[in-house]
């Protein structure tokens, strides 16, 4: 009995010596207070543990991309936006906080990355439910006879067939990987500082990733035909893994 | 690339008294400073100790070994001004000092006793370089007059304090003119050409004394200052001064009326043309590296600082933003800071005014910019630091200013002119008063997004449809089949229906109901057969089984136990009470073991 009163004790005196950690949605709300305090170098602190540990969701990054803005580090807020973007790539806010980042930085000649991929989501249900359609329509023609049938069948394959090309393509496009400039890059012809400069990219400006060599890696500006190589440390992508 | 518009005549008797006046206060001040703080060993400085005010008559400076320098008096003079019924005077002392090594060296103050208190002046620190520094133009042997005669005792030179500078940068060029010989008639000044360079005057002219190989010259010296406009080689032109002085070249030394002294009094002396040596600038393009963004041009040393003549406005009251840049440079060319998006804030034209200085012959000053801003919302409206980008040309760097940022408290419209309904109306209509992010979101925690695609079990959700329809056209066409050909069809069919009958008769005698139990299992034996042979079940006699069990090679014992089951069921069947359920439950087990083998014989 005493050895069970004094484990209790202990245990009792341990959750306090071992200290009150925050829960990550504890530590959420205490960044987004810091935010609107216009603390916003702590709300940035907070927001960026919260992100190393593991955790997303298109409203930490959208925060996060705010603290960043607000501080002044607008390639890096709109590397935020693109990556709350990933997950919520039809919110208008977060499109309009990019699109405001993206004049801070001066940049009004890049063209949105295929409106496609954004429709993946929508464009998977519809599919399902074409499909359910379809095979639905044949099961019923099985057994039964009717014109009309035929025609709904025929109606229900064509948009099944369209419906999947354009699931293929959003599904094609939403796999691009992307990255955007941390600083201003002079992209080379080649990995290596030897080769010949390709073309300049301002900071903040978002780039394909087409590939890797040691500490270099291929970008490039599909709009307007570019390809080049920039070194890793310059180019931080937009989907981690 | 403008020309200085004006030419000067210069006067030496003019020149004597050319020393500014000042309008002195009752104390007395007692100043000493210097034409140049860097001098080539060749070269002297100029330096000046001036008395004013009240009391200093009869002051006179002492003036002690200077370190680095042998000081030769080189002249004074007097100013007697009266200003608002008060005289007051001021005495200036020139000294030339002739600089002995290369080194640092500082004046040390000097001191005088002015009303029997003691004066002093700051020390000057002044740099003596080994090699002449700038584009200076070698001095002339002899200048020609217009005839083609040397002329030694005058020339003019140009010379630029550095000879290599960045676009913008201040770069001071003196015109010097040196003058031994008396001159006849004011001379005619023609600036030099400074294409490619904005230029200031630096007034007022220096008057000083120079000795030059042993010989004591008169100089005078008038500063510009030039501001390179764009990289490369800038050339300073020379600058041309035409004048008179005495000619007695034709004079016989017997003869008091020689034909000199008769030339110079009824034609007015010998004509000259001293002209100076051109002037190369190399001008240095502004360093792309460590550009600011916000970079305009702006070349100099400048601080920036930004007020509201208001801290508290109501709403729609205009406020004036002062916005001042203030240092040395081309202050007149200077662009000021951007204004900011200013959120809730409708801002009106920029107007610029000027204050320039050219004291100690250099451009400085600053330029005020000020902009009438109207408050659009109440509140508590912030604008944020204006920042201002430069290139320091001495640090070879670029600084950007950053202001402090402002605040301003408005009020909104009276309440109580609201409550009452005598506020007029408002014929705002809607306006967009800036473009900034929008606010935060409260959302829920996730770990790492899921992968592109953004649909989980994709296949989950579209293989049922597609496999539902298979089996069913599977199902459809097993029906198809079996309807076109029956007889093929139940054989097919004969083994699983055996097997689903046994379990029917498991059940009957389960309940209890051995004759129903009997007679399926029976049925069952009886339908095998004759689904397996293709005849008919109610014509299905024991020889008919034995023939067919012979006929597919059945085994003895296969065949033997069928037979036996066959007779035993068929006697139950007509037999009054049946076969008791033990009896049933034994022929079910012999028959569930003997169907395998049964349909063993018609795989073969």
């Amino acid at each position: 009995m005493e050895k069970i009163a004094a484990a209790l004790l202990l245990l009792s005196l341990w959750a306090p010596l071992r200290g009150e950690e925050k829960s990550p949605a504890d530590l959420f709300r205490e960044a987004n207070a810091s935010y609107q305090k216009g603390d916003y170098a702590a709300a940035k602190e907070s927001y960026e543990k919260l992100s190393s540990e593991g955790w997303a969701g298109s409203a930490l990054n959208y925060n996060l991309g705010n603290a960043c803005f607000r501080l002044g580090q607008f390639a890096r807020a709109r590397l935020w936006y693109e990556r709350a973007l990933e997950e919520a790539p039809r919110d208008e806010d977060l499109r309009h906080n990019r699109d405001v980042a993206r004049a801070r930085l001066g940049i009004t000649d890049e063209e949105d990355p295929g409106v496609l991929a954004a429709w993946v989501g929508p464009l998977s249900i519809f599919f399902a439910a074409l499909n359910f359609l379809f095979f639905g329509l044949l099961c019923w023609g099985l057994f039964h006879r009717h014109e009309g049938l035929w025609w709904g069948r025929a109606a229900a394959g064509v948009l099944l067939l369209g419906a999947g090309a354009a699931l293929l393509a959003a599904k094609t496009e939403a796999r691009r990987d992307w990255g955007v400039a941390m600083a201003r890059i002079e992209a080379r012809a080649g990995p290596g500082e030897n080769q010949a400069a390709a073309f300049i990219l301002p900071e903040g400006r978002r780039v394909e990733l087409l590939g890797g060599e040691g500490d270099w890696v291929e970008i490039g500006v599909p709009a307007q035909g570019l390809k080049g190589w920039a070194l890793k440390s310059t180019v931080e992508a937009v989907r981690r893994s | 690339m403008k020309k200085i518009s004006s030419l000067f005549k210069i006067t030496p008797f003019l020149l004597a008294l050319a020393v500014p006046l000042r309008l002195r206060a009752d104390e007395p001040s007692f100043t000493a400073e210097v034409d140049k703080t860097s001098v080539a060993l060749d070269d002297v400085v100029t330096l000046r100790v001036t008395l004013s005010g009240d009391g200093v008559d009869g002051a006179k400076p002492v003036i002690p070994n200077l370190p680095g320098f042998r000081a030769t008096p080189a002249g004074q003079s007097q100013n007697i001004s009266f200003v608002n019924g008060r005289v007051s005077s001021e005495v200036s002392y020139s000294y030339i000092l002739q600089p002995q090594a290369a080194g640092n060296y500082t004046i040390p103050p000097l001191t005088v006793m002015i009303g029997g208190r003691p004066r002093s002046t700051a020390p000057i620190a002044v740099r003596v370089t080994a090699a002449a520094g700038g584009g200076t133009a070698a001095e002339p042997v002899a200048q020609n007059d217009g005839s083609g005669r040397a002329v030694k005792d005058l020339f003019l030179t140009a010379s630029t304090d550095k000879g290599t500078a960045f676009v913008g940068e201040p770069v001071a060029l003196s015109v010097r003119f040196y003058s031994r010989a008396p001159l006849l008639a004011q001379p005619a000044y023609g600036p030099p050409d400074t294409a490619g360079f904005l230029s200031e005057d630096l007034p007022p002219q220096k008057q000083s004394v120079e000795i030059r190989n042993g010989r004591r010259f008169t100089v005078i010296e008038l500063k510009t200052a030039l501001f390179p406009a764009a990289p490369g080689t800038a050339v300073v032109g020379p600058a041309t001064l035409e004048c008179r002085t005495e000619d007695f070249s034709d004079d016989s030394p017997n003869d008091p009326f020689g034909g000199g002294f008769f030339n110079n009094f009824f034609s007015g002396g010998r004509p000259v043309t001293l002209k100076s040596d051109p002037v190369q600038v190399k001008v240095l393009p502004l360093p792309s590296a460590g550009r600011p963004a916000g970079f305009k041009g702006d070349v100099g040393r400048y601080r920036l600082s930004a007020s509201l003549d208001k801290t508290s406005a109501a709403l729609h009251e205009p406020v004036t933003l002062t916005v001042t840049v203030q240092g040395e440079g081309n202050i007149k060319a200077l662009t000021g800071p951007d204004l900011p998006p200013l959120p809730g804030f409708k801002a009106y034209d920029t107007l610029s005014s000027l204050n320039l200085s050219k004291a100690g012959w250099k451009v400085q000053g600053s330029k005020v910019f000020k902009t009438i801003l109207k408050p659009e919302v109440s509140g508590r409206l912030a604008l944020p630091p204006l920042v201002f980008s430069f290139f320091d040309p001495g640090a070879r760097a670029y600084r950007t200013e950053t202001s402090q940022p402002l605040a301003l408290t408005v009020t909104g419209a009276d309440a109580a002119a609201v409550e009452t309904g005598t506020a007029p109306l408002s014929t705002e209509t809607l306006k967009v008063l800036s473009q900034d992010i929008r606010y935060i979101k409260e959302g829920p925690l996730r770990r790492r997004p899921r992968s592109p695609g953004g649909f989980p079990l994709f296949p989950l959700w579209n293989l049922p449809p597609l496999a539902g329809f298979a089996l069913l056209w599977a199902a459809k066409a097993a029906r198809g089949r079996a309807a076109a050909d029956p007889d093929a069809a139940s054989f097919r069919r004969a083994g699983r229906r055996a097997a689903r009958s046994l379990g029917t008769v498991r059940a009957l005698l389960d309940k209890g109901d051995a004759a129903s139990a009997t007679e399926v299992l029976e049925k069952t034996l009886r339908d095998y057969l004759s689904d397996k042979s293709g005849l008919s079940p109610q014509g299905l006699s024991g020889e008919d089984a034995a023939r067919l069990l012979e006929m597919r090679g059945a085994a003895p014992e296969v065949s033997g136990e069928t037979l036996r089951l066959w007779d035993e069921l068929q006697t139950a069947r007509y037999a009054p009470g049946g076969l008791r359920a033990q009896e049933t439950a034994r022929h079910l087990e012999s028959l569930r073991k003997l169907l395998p083998s049964l349909e063993a014989l018609w795989k073969k």
